[in-house]
């Protein structure tokens, strides 16, 4: 694999994270230095140029999460500073390139945010907020075009009695499959150390457990859902702090799931 | 321990596949250093084509960090790293294939009652043409200028391409058909002597401007080469040339002579002569080298040159320890069994005879092209599609879809666990995509396929691709309505309308929101425009209405 380029993206401190959009179009990175900044590809030159650098939040940026363009240039960050911000590209035709990008909203939470993902674009605008509190809080905006005011839709207790920062993070995946109903997300880590499959219920739009997994020694690290593209099985990959990464196969529909494993991939 | 009815597979190191960064991140043999001071790698891989952007990240925030660890200008960059893509130079390549890929798959899905007979046909045009096409390729990389090591190196992955498939070609589409009885030899010794050309002409032409030629001991290693190829016309000349030669013994001087004859009385099969026939003239012929071969050996030894002569005939009587002991390569072992011991033999002998040449070189050291190559000449097309893959992955991907065309791929199909022609295909798609000129042929190849998950991931790719400007929606629309994605193409609606929207082009906004039916969308933008009138007073939707 070789390095064909090299962005100098200059933040002050430790980078925490780095996500490309949804056209790979454009590359936002977060850091220590409590800073995002916003980088655009392009076309003639061959170069990524600094759309943006904003002074996010009062802590460290932990993760960043682009909403699908359906729903306008739209990039969520969190921070330790225990709040979940919503940004907005104010003007994308201005040359200007400082103050571009705008506050839409902030929810503030109990503890630090480490993790967000916003909801495959076909399950509307909802963004999922992973808290050390070991909570999981689902929002919707109000407005979805200001974007300004967003109503916590659905919250998971995943971890039991309370949680604080040392217990571990919480991380989230969405279920990615268009023809998944309902919409399906899995969240792991915390001082339970399972990873854990959730399911929004039709009628009450809260989410349900809907399977655990599997339980580990170690602390989760990192879960990731994977694009379904025509399989009729859902795959879901989860990293641990003992150093090894695990594939897991299941069906969401129990009468299709297999009593043993002789038709696995593996 | 996982759920019941789940499944669950460990990554293991020995048997994951590592790609490593080149150049590296962090200085070789001192990860744990480098890790202990709060660093580790993240990363996020470009939905569209086969990037990744990799950066340098604190494992913790520096605020929960007990002592500030300092961070070097080194860890402040983020790195685009590719797995491979399509070099520019592949365009024309490219697109010439992507026309007869199209071509062959309308042929194929047209020819009605006669496919069998007609498919063949046409499907041996198209694969002259995909030949035709790499050709070109070679030529264009070797009159390129400067040999650099990327030229070096797309060089021997077009000739090994052309290597396969013409084998393929001969093996499926030349020789092995219903009802034909047509020797493979002449075929194959064509595709040796074609890919892997040997000895070279101007080596001999080199040697013979040297003089003194009876003295050089390149020139009877030249001449055993030529007869292990069977170029027996050159070989005849060349004997012919040295003969006279003084410093030759009478002896080696009168078989070079007759030598030379034999070589150019070799017989030569037609299609006008029965096997039979041809088969008693080759016996004759035989017979004649091993009494030739018998007579030399009573000779008294210590000429060199007589015993290079009676080398030469030894390989061309079909003396397999004769042909071992020239032969540099497991395929000039193979094309000398097949031209002086099997002169008639077809496809089906092809697979035994290649295990034995093979084993007589080390498969360790075998290239990606040998194992292709035996792989096919072994008929273990499972292997072959393998291997090809690692040659490149166009060759897996049309190779897959010719067999497929000439249905020996079911016969392989439950090797893999999922179907080998989509598999190959969509993946030759997605190298595309990360090319931004070719994401229409990559979409093309993704609904030639023709398969649901080609359409899954077609429909994922489409609505990825960056819509500059009005000219490209529409193109990347067309290609929806062409394949029938009516999902992609409500997504891009939807995506465009609320583009527009924010633009403030409302009435274009309105038409895409319309296409989907999306009333709600519409609605909001018909109370915007009313909270203007009720706001200014003035009626400002003659525009919007225009331009729906």
């Amino acid at each position: 694999m070789e390095q064909e380029m090299c962005i100098p993206v200059n933040h002050d401190d430790f980078i925490h994270d780095v996500a490309y959009n949804f056209y790979g179009t454009r590359l936002a990175t977060c850091g220590s230095d409590r800073c995002i900044k916003i980088w655009d590809w392009n076309k003639q030159t061959g170069q990524w140029i600094l759309n943006d650098s904003v002074s996010a939040h009062d802590s460290s940026v932990i993760r960043l999460s682009w909403a699908h363009p359906e729903f306008g240039q739209v990039l969520a960050s969190c921070s330790l500073d225990r709040t979940m911000k919503i940004w907005m590209e104010a003007d994308p035709t201005t040359k200007n390139d400082i103050g571009r990008w705008k506050l839409a909203a902030t929810k503030h939470h109990s503890a630090a945010v480490h993790c967000i993902a916003f909801a495959p674009e076909y399950t509307n605008l909802t963004i999922a907020v992973a808290c050390s509190d070991g909570k999981v809080t689902f929002y919707s905006p109000t407005d979805p075009v200001k974007l300004d005011d967003w109503s916590n839709s659905s919250i998971i207790e995943f971890a039991s009695g309370v949680s604080t920062d040392s217990d571990g993070p919480l991380c989230l995946s969405w279920c990615k499959s268009r023809f998944a109903t309902p919409s399906m997300i899995v969240i792991g880590g915390s001082k339970e150390n399972c990873i854990r499959v959730y399911k929004q219920a039709i009628a009450s739009l809260t989410f349900v457990e809907m399977l655990e997994l599997d339980r580990y020694e170690s602390a989760v690290l990192d879960v990731d859902w994977a694009p379904s593209m025509g399989r009729s099985y859902h795959l879901i990959a989860t990293a641990c702090s003992d150093g090894h990464i695990r594939i897991y196969k299941f069906w969401s529909h129990p009468s299709m799931a297999k009593s043993t494993l002789s038709d696995s991939l593996f | 321990m996982p759920r019941k009815g789940t499944d669950k597979f460990v990554v293991c190191r020995e048997t994951e596949v590592v790609t490593h960064l080149e150049p590296g991140l962090f200085p070789a043999g001192r990860q744990s250093e480098w890790s202990e001071q709060n660093r580790t790698l993240t990363f996020s891989i470009n939905p569209l084509s086969n990037q990744i952007a990799i950066a340098v990240a604190g494992k913790q925030a520096s605020e929960r960090l007990p002592q500030r660890v300092p961070v070097y200008e080194q860890d402040q960059s983020v790195h685009i790293c590719g797995l491979g893509g399509v070099p520019d130079s592949r365009l024309p390549f490219v697109n010439d294939t992507h026309a007869v890929f199209s071509t062959l798959q309308n042929i194929m899905a047209t020819t009605g009652e006669e496919r069998v007979a007609v498919g063949v046909d046409s499907l041996l045009r198209m694969s002259a043409l995909y030949r035709e096409a790499m050709l070109r390729q070679i030529r264009m990389l070797q009159e390129a200028g400067e040999a650099t090591e990327f030229i070096e190196a797309e060089m021997t992955t077009f000739q090994a391409m052309h290597a396969v498939w013409h084998l393929v070609e001969i093996i499926y589409l030349t020789t092995n058909l219903p009802g034909l009885s047509t020797s493979v030899v002449p075929h194959f010794m064509e595709w040796l002597n074609f890919n892997f050309p040997a000895p070279l002409a101007e080596d001999g032409q080199r040697l013979l401007e040297a003089g003194t030629l009876a003295l050089n001991d390149e020139l009877w290693a030249y001449l055993r080469k030529l007869a292990l190829r069977g170029h027996v016309s050159v070989l005849a000349n060349m004997l012919e040339r040295v003969a006279p030669v003084p410093e030759l013994s009478a002896a080696a001087a009168r078989w070079a002579r007759d030598v030379a004859g034999m070589a150019r009385s070799m017989p030569l099969g037609s299609s006008e002569e029965t096997a039979g026939s041809f088969g008693a003239r080759w016996r004759r012929w035989n017979e004649q080298l091993q009494n030739a071969a018998a007579a030399m050996r009573v000779l008294p030894s210590g000429d060199a040159a007589l015993e290079s002569v009676l080398a030469v005939v030894d390989v061309m009587r079909g003396d397999a320890d004769a042909i071992s002991a020239e032969a540099a390569t497991w395929q000039d072992v193979l094309g000398a069994v097949l031209l002086y011991s099997e002169p008639t033999a077809q496809a089906d002998r092809l697979p035994a005879l290649a295990a034995l040449a093979a084993e007589q070189f080390e498969a360790a050291e075998f290239s990606k092209l040998d194992r292709a190559l035996v792989a096919l000449l072994s008929h273990e097309l499972p292997g072959l599609l393998v291997h090809c893959g690692k040659i490149d992955a166009w060759l897996a991907a049309h190779l897959a879809d010719v067999m497929d065309h000439i249905s020996i791929l079911d016969a392989c199909r439950r090797a893999f666990a999922v179907d080998p022609r989509e598999h190959y295909l969509v993946a030759l798609a997605e190298m595309y995509m990360g090319h931004e000129n070719l994401w229409r042929v990559a979409l093309d190849y993704l609904g030639l396929c023709g398969t649901p998950a080609a359409r899954a991931v077609m429909t994922e790719l489409a609505v990825r691709i960056p819509r500059e400007c009005d000219a490209k929606a529409q193109q990347v629309l067309r290609v929806c309505r062409r394949f029938a994605l009516t999902g992609a193409a409500d997504r891009i609606h939807r995506q465009l309308g609320r583009q527009q929207w924010q633009r403030g082009r409302l009435g274009a906004a309105i038409g895409h929101f319309a296409e989907v039916g999306d009333r709600l969308s519409i609605g909001r933008i018909c109370d915007q425009l009313w909270d203007q009138y009720l706001k200014s007073g003035v009626l400002a939707y003659g525009p919007v209405v225009d331009g729906v």
